[in-house]
């Protein structure tokens, strides 16, 4: 286990990270199994210092307006801290075709997201014919967007596929680099995107994640709701 | 939470998650008034401390059917959906919010007094042993960082010493922390 990333868990939990390292870290989390254990160890913890806490009673408007807002919510599974801990990194060979077939259950929406990276010679690949997609998902469904980014052409194209926007909010994309805070590429409609590979971005174990957002985006300009949606670039 | 067993929470999740409204609301009766109060102490601002509740609720509901009652107890997973909701909104808002301070608590007085069933149940003294043995103030940036949300720099500024020494301070003391309760396990 890395140490760093183990502190990194320890000062999470501890609540003494920056919004910045936070969201970074929460990112980190959502991708990789072994930071999603360091967090749950140091959660544990110090889990028991809430039974200091004295009780206060809410008052009676928290839960009618928790219960008012039952009915309009779609049943995401969100990324909170790891809890989805089943999350499964497929890669498969030209295999696009599979995800047009198969509607989507009502209620089962999948939180997974696939991303194509084109253009060999930037990747320094090698020469000969590859081609792959990684899907992050948990049930095996439709992702909910296709990310493709042309390091060609300088391109990043969106085309959503079953995400589900929650009605008063919006779905923002962020690109997240290696060690860096995320960058927002945008929000996320019904229409495909595209937009311009973000200055200074590199593919290699790039992320994108996608969050829950006031409507038109985040405030402040980092990731502000729960990631609903993220996965890791692979070669195409 | 007295009355409350571990068994009962976890299996009021696990009715959640297959969309159990009444359990929903049980959880609710049960847990709001110490996740309200973790929220409250780190935003020190009660409509904000509202919302958040409202949020984590919302959270809960639809996270439900990720809880595996394996990964550890169902207050843990609670407690901490309440203190990242809150621990984000502070850190969102900045040192706007780090406003008064007139009711403070002594937390190492605090953890120190005999508990409910809750602490038994999460095993307090390990804990409490292995942060007794971090010297000051060492012991109360982490017990301020955890309880109220203090932020690398408003250490600094409270103990006058610079944000790095903090860092250091806070990563020394959770390390030392991580071994004794291994040790102590």
């Amino acid at each position: 286990m890395s140490a760093d990333y183990d502190i990194d868990a320890a000062e999470y939990v501890l609540g003494t990270l920056s919004a910045e390292e936070r969201a970074a870290f929460a990112a980190l989390v959502a991708r990789d199994a072994s930071a999603r254990q360091a967090l749950h160890a140091w959660e544990a913890r110090l889990a028991p210092l809430n039974a200091a806490v004295p009780e206060i009673a809410p008052p009676p408007a928290v839960w009618d307006a928790i219960e008012a807002s039952l009915d309009n919510l779609p049943r995401f599974t969100v990324l909170e801290g790891g809890q989805a801990a089943d999350i499964t990194i497929a890669k498969l060979q030209r295999s696009r075709a599979r995800w047009r077939g198969g509607a989507l259950a009502a209620g089962a929406l999948a939180a997974s997201l696939a991303f194509l990276v084109t253009d060999r010679a930037l990747l320094h690949a090698p020469q000969q014919p590859k081609s792959y997609i990684a899907a992050v998902n948990r049930g095996g469904d439709q992702p909910a967007l296709i990310v493709r980014v042309d390091l060609a052409t300088g391109n990043v194209f969106v085309r959503p596929v079953a995400a589900e926007v929650p009605s008063g909010k919006s779905l923002e994309l962020w690109y997240i680099g290696e060690g860096k805070a995320p960058k927002s590429m945008g929000l996320i409609d019904k229409d495909p995107l595209k937009m311009p590979v973000p200055g200074g971005a590199t593919v290699d174990k790039a992320t994108f994640a996608v969050t829950v957002e006031p409507q038109g985006g985040s405030p402040t300009g980092g990731p502000t709701g729960p990631i609903v949606y993220s996965g890791q670039l692979i070669q195409e | 939470m007295q009355k409350t067993d571990k068994t009962e929470l976890a299996n009021l999740l696990l009715a959640i998650g297959k969309g159990n409204r009444a359990a929903f609301k049980d959880l609710y009766d049960r847990t709001a008034p110490k996740l309200f109060s973790v929220a409250l102490r780190i935003l020190r601002n009660r409509s904000l401390a509202e919302d958040v509740l409202q949020d984590v609720f919302l959270r809960i509901w639809q996270n439900a059917r990720n809880f595996s009652p394996e990964s550890g107890p169902a207050m843990a997973w609670l407690n901490s959906i309440a203190r990242n909701r809150s621990i984000d909104m502070l850190r969102q808002k900045g040192p706007a919010l780090a406003a008064d301070q007139e009711d403070e608590i002594d937390w190492t007085e605090k953890i120190a007094e005999p508990n409910d069933r809750e602490a038994e149940m999460m095993d307090l003294s390990a804990l409490r042993h292995c942060l007794g043995e971090i010297e000051e103030p060492a012991r109360t940036c982490i017990l301020l960082a955890y309880y109220e949300g203090y932020s690398r720099e408003e250490l600094a500024e409270r103990y006058d010493k610079p944000v790095n020494t903090i860092k250091t301070w806070l990563h020394r003391s959770l390390i030392a922390l991580k071994s004794c309760l291994e040790a102590s396990r």
